[in-house]
């Protein structure tokens, strides 16, 4: 099977969706897409540095014996033979997973990760591994913004937003702990899912800190995203066409405080765009508790760092970046009842922001400060998703506008746990209200 | 390092030796500001009453 050849001038602009349909179709070769995709990487890595590791023989065997069983009607599942990209956090058996780290730079899983695991259950061909941070903390890698190469793609998942915006593959999977992938998908002009904790398996991810770290997915659009989702999640989530008016809740006060003056008055006017294309757009008010987010997520953060790194750390203190060395050091110097309060404050936060959801669907807040800061010594801040990843509460980053700079800016959809349905729903219809359709120039 | 009530300098002075302790003067200088903002968010911690009505 081959695909015709005016198909090919642009494979790389296909989203994930239309690729498994064309491959269903027999209208597209998963030969001819995967080479393309590595000559699109082969072209545009030296500049924007995304992958940390490639297998390109065992890519293109997968490649042709997805297009064997597919010329037989035989398909794996709903990826069969698409090519995504995976965080090198996760561990892939036979190709080598580092954690963006030194100590880690020869060392080859056994096994995949339960994600991943579920990745090539659905027909999904694990494209390479994608740059993380160091560890999946602040520590910045190479990888640069495809929008603008002098400014940071964001991290910790920072090649897999760098690959998919820049067209190197249709989607890739990542981790939060704090702000890794809705801050980086917001940089790159991408659509993010990240999912309630339970959602998708953590199994043969390398932990940040075990209680806030979740796995997410950063794609080109609402449709990418929920299908990769889908297939990496542990309990399936239920179809939604709601019908009625999304009732939107709008939270300035702490986020505005935080935005850029550009963030927030295109924030602003896409709230009224909202509001004139049906949508209920409201002020939403978050409970007193609010105010101990970021003390409670610090305190867990630090002694769960702590804990994970404990003896690699004590091994091999030279290894480790400046900023996580400082959090593992001050992690060591809390009590155990201080990590417990913080655990207990936690569940009562939960449960007081959970009350938003009584008046509103979803709630809407800026994906980051602003656009991606100049400079790739910093991945820039995530204090616009933290409030988030404490709750556990499933998020989504939209693109929304270009800011003055040229560079993407996105909102940042959260729903009730669990209601991953609701929030994917909602932004399925901000989506076409946002419109938005540029790409990198590179 | 804090109980009830405690202030951002106690709690301060407390995480400072127990950082000495560990590694020496010289880093826990460096350190400072991270252990100044750590004090700063265990005290907020620690003003706020904690609920037991969803305990097991």
């Amino acid at each position: 099977m081959h695909t015709p050849l005016n198909s090919k001038m642009s494979l790389e602009n296909l989203s994930l969706v239309e690729a498994a349909r064309m491959i269903r179709s027999g209208a597209l070769s998963p030969v001819d897409y995967a080479v393309s995709l590595l000559a699109r990487i082969d072209a545009l890595e030296p500049r924007v540095r995304a992958w940390a590791s490639m297998d390109r023989e065992t890519v293109l065997q997968e490649a042709a014996a997805c297009a064997a069983e597919a010329a037989k009607k035989q398909f794996r599942g709903p990826l069969h033979g698409a090519p995504v990209g995976v965080k090198d956090i996760f561990y892939t058996r036979n190709l080598r997973t580092t954690m963006g780290s030194t100590l880690f730079e020869d060392f080859v899983p056994s096994y995949d990760a339960r994600a991943v695991v579920k990745l090539k259950e659905a027909g999904a061909i694990v494209l390479g591994k994608t740059v993380t941070t160091v560890f999946a903390f602040l520590d910045p890698g190479p990888t640069r913004n495809p929008w603008n190469l002098n400014h940071t793609p964001g991290g910790s998942s920072s090649g897999s937003a760098a690959a998919v915006a820049a067209r190197m593959c249709p989607a890739a999977i990542g981790s939060q702990t704090v702000g890794s992938i809705g801050r980086p998908a917001g940089f790159n002009g991408l659509v993010s899912l990240v999912p309630t904790q339970e959602r998708i398996s953590r199994r043969g991810a390398f932990p940040l800190a075990w209680p806030l770290d979740h796995v997410g997915v950063l794609a080109r659009s609402v449709a990418d995203a929920e299908l990769m989702t889908d297939v990496m999640a542990e309990s399936p989530i239920p179809k939604r066409q709601e019908r009625r008016p999304f009732r939107i809740g709008v939270i300035r006060g702490f986020f505005y405080e935080n935005a850029s003056p550009e963030a927030r008055l295109l924030g602003d006017a896409f709230a009224d765009k909202l509001a004139n294309n049906g949508f209920q757009v409201e002020e939403a008010a978050p409970p007193s508790v609010f105010e101990l987010a970021q003390p409670i997520l610090r305190t867990i953060l630090r002694a769960d760092v702590a804990a994970v790194h404990e003896k690699l750390f004590a091994e091999h203190p030279s290894a480790y970046g400046p900023k996580l060395r400082e959090l593992i050091e001050t992690g060591m110097l809390l009590k155990a009842t201080d990590y417990l309060r913080a655990c207990r404050l936690r569940r009562q936060y939960q449960k007081e922001m959970a009350a938003l959801f009584r008046q509103f669907d979803v709630l809407m807040t800026p994906a980051a400060r602003g656009t991606a800061p100049e400079g790739i010594s910093s991945t820039g801040d995530a204090v616009m998703n933290a409030p988030w990843s404490l709750a556990d509460f499933p998020t989504m980053t939209i693109p929304y506008a270009l800011a003055a700079n040229g560079l993407p800016l996105g909102v940042q959809l959260t729903a009730a746990p669990l209601q991953e349905d609701l929030l994917l729903a909602a932004a399925r219809r901000i989506e076409t209200v946002a419109e938005f359709a540029a790409a990198p120039r590179l | 390092m804090a109980d009830n009530g405690q202030q951002i300098s106690d709690i301060t002075h407390s995480l400072t030796a127990a950082a000495e302790a560990r590694f020496g003067k010289e880093r826990t200088a460096e350190l400072r500001t991270e252990i100044e903002q750590m004090a700063t968010q265990l005290s907020k911690l620690y003003a706020h009453a904690v609920e037991f009505e969803d305990e097991p």
